[in-house]
């Protein structure tokens, strides 16, 4: 009997002790748990702080971005005015302004007259006259020039060709008529004054008239590269 | 067999009733068992929360980058829009005069002989006349005494020829000339060999060397181009 109650207790305090190690070890369980549903909580903080990190330097580039786009569309606005300015110049495009307008051609030649050869010399507008005619128009505030709708660029040569001036490779007859666009006021007193190559081509025979517009319009006579 | 039956039964019984007294013991011995119930279930809900906020982080970051990429390509495309226009702006301004350029062509120096009289010395017709003749050889760009030629430049005597203007800087008719031309140097030489070409009014009472050149360099002009009243 005494046995019998020894093993039953001892079989009690093994449960007890069974029951007592599964309760711990649960119990640890759950702090373990909690422990790692803490780090769980701070690496998801941390990265959610990687993200903002992220997003706000993505945010610090996209203004970057937004100021260096906004640069650029200034700038390229700035050289295509720019680039308006210089094909104008270059006889790409059309311009307008205040001018004159000359129209230039040759005299009538009287035939039959021991002078003929003189009067055919004189009275005919030689390339020459059309050189010296653009210098001084240059010399007196011409910023554009053109000559029976070819403009006189850069490269423009003035050339004798028969019975035709050749201006960029095109030929050009009689009257010759050249639109200069500049500063009015000086192309004015150019031509009023007394001595000038007007008076000349005039004192020669040839035929000559010009007026001045205050707005007049060159055509953009030279095919882009 | 009965008893053995019996014994197992009630061993099992003392064992469960252990098992269950000690667990229970231990069960209810933990007191922060609640606390940590509801801390696990807080956090298991501030995870839950932080989870949707990590996503929405991510989400908001890919879309920013997306948004970002596409201000990249804008910003590429708008780099590559500039650099043809500045490039285009650059050509053209070497055309007109306002910068220099640089290349093959021919350098003539023009200079008068000793017995050179006032009469015959060259004016600026000569200047225009030799500009044209190389303009219709195909020269490219021109310069006299490095005063560019450009397209508003008008060349001038004056006091009575003692200098030649040229972009309002003087040149003197009894001095040495010198023209940079770029160009076909084949073309430029053959312009000015052809006869009468260095024959022409003055330019006779002159001698006038032209060399080829491999690099030759006309400077540009700022100032003495004007854009005052073309519109």
């Amino acid at each position: 009997m005494k046995n019998k109650m020894f093993i039953i207790v001892f079989l009690l305090i093994l449960g007890i002790s069974f029951g007592y190690i599964l309760g711990n070890y649960l119990e640890t369980m759950k702090k373990t748990e909690y422990d790692n549903l803490k780090k769980e909580i701070l690496l998801y903080k941390e990265n959610i702080d990687v993200e903002l990190n992220k997003i706000e330097n993505i945010k610090e580039e996209n203004k970057k971005l937004k100021n260096k786009i906004e640069e650029n569309h200034k700038s390229f606005i700035k050289e295509s005015k720019e680039l308006l300015l210089y094909e104008k110049m270059n006889g790409n495009r059309d311009v307008k302004g205040p001018g004159i307008e000359i129209i230039l051609q040759d005299g009538e030649i009287d035939s039959g007259t021991p002078y003929e050869d003189l009067e055919k010399y004189l009275k005919v507008v030689h390339n020459m006259d059309m050189l010296n005619l653009l210098n001084d128009l240059k010399l007196n505030g011409a910023e554009s020039i053109e000559i029976n709708g070819e403009r006189v660029v850069e490269s423009s040569e003035i050339y004798c060709s028969f019975a035709f001036i050749s201006i960029n490779n095109k030929k050009i007859p009689t009257p010759f008529k050249i639109k200069a666009i500049g500063n009015i006021e000086k192309l004015r007193k150019y031509m009023n004054e007394p001595f000038n190559l007007i008076e000349n081509f005039k004192v020669r025979g040839l035929k000559i008239d010009y007026e001045f517009e205050e707005d007049m319009e060159l055509k953009g006579s030279i095919p882009y590269k | 067999m009965k008893s053995k039956v019996k014994k197992i039964v009630i061993i099992s019984l003392v064992l469960i009733l252990g098992f269950g007294g000690g667990y229970l013991f231990k069960h209810y011995s933990f007191e922060e068992k609640d606390k940590y119930e509801d801390l696990i279930n807080d956090k298991e809900k501030e995870i839950e929360s932080l989870n949707e906020k990590y996503e929405d982080a991510q989400k908001e970051r890919e879309k920013l980058q997306d948004l970002n990429d596409e201000k990249q390509n804008e910003l590429n495309k708008s780099f590559e829009e500039l650099k043809e226009i500045k490039e285009k702006n650059m050509e053209l301004r070497k055309i007109i005069g306002y910068e220099e350029i640089r290349g093959k062509g021919i350098e003539i120096v023009i200079n008068p002989f000793e017995t050179l009289e006032k009469d015959d010395e060259i004016t600026h017709k000569e200047l225009i006349y030799l500009v044209n003749e190389l303009k219709f050889a195909g020269a490219e760009g021109i310069s006299i005494n490095d005063r560019r030629i450009t397209v508003q430049t008008g060349i001038e005597s004056s006091s009575n020829n003692e200098y030649i203007l040229i972009n309002d800087k003087k040149i003197s008719p009894v001095e040495p000339i010198t023209i940079k031309v770029i160009g076909n140097k084949e073309n430029l030489i053959a312009a000015l060999e052809f006869s009468g070409t260095l024959e022409y009014e003055s330019l006779k009472n002159y001698n006038v060397k032209f060399t080829p050149k491999e690099d030759i360099k006309t400077l540009g002009v700022e100032d003495y181009i004007k854009t005052d009243y073309i519109k």
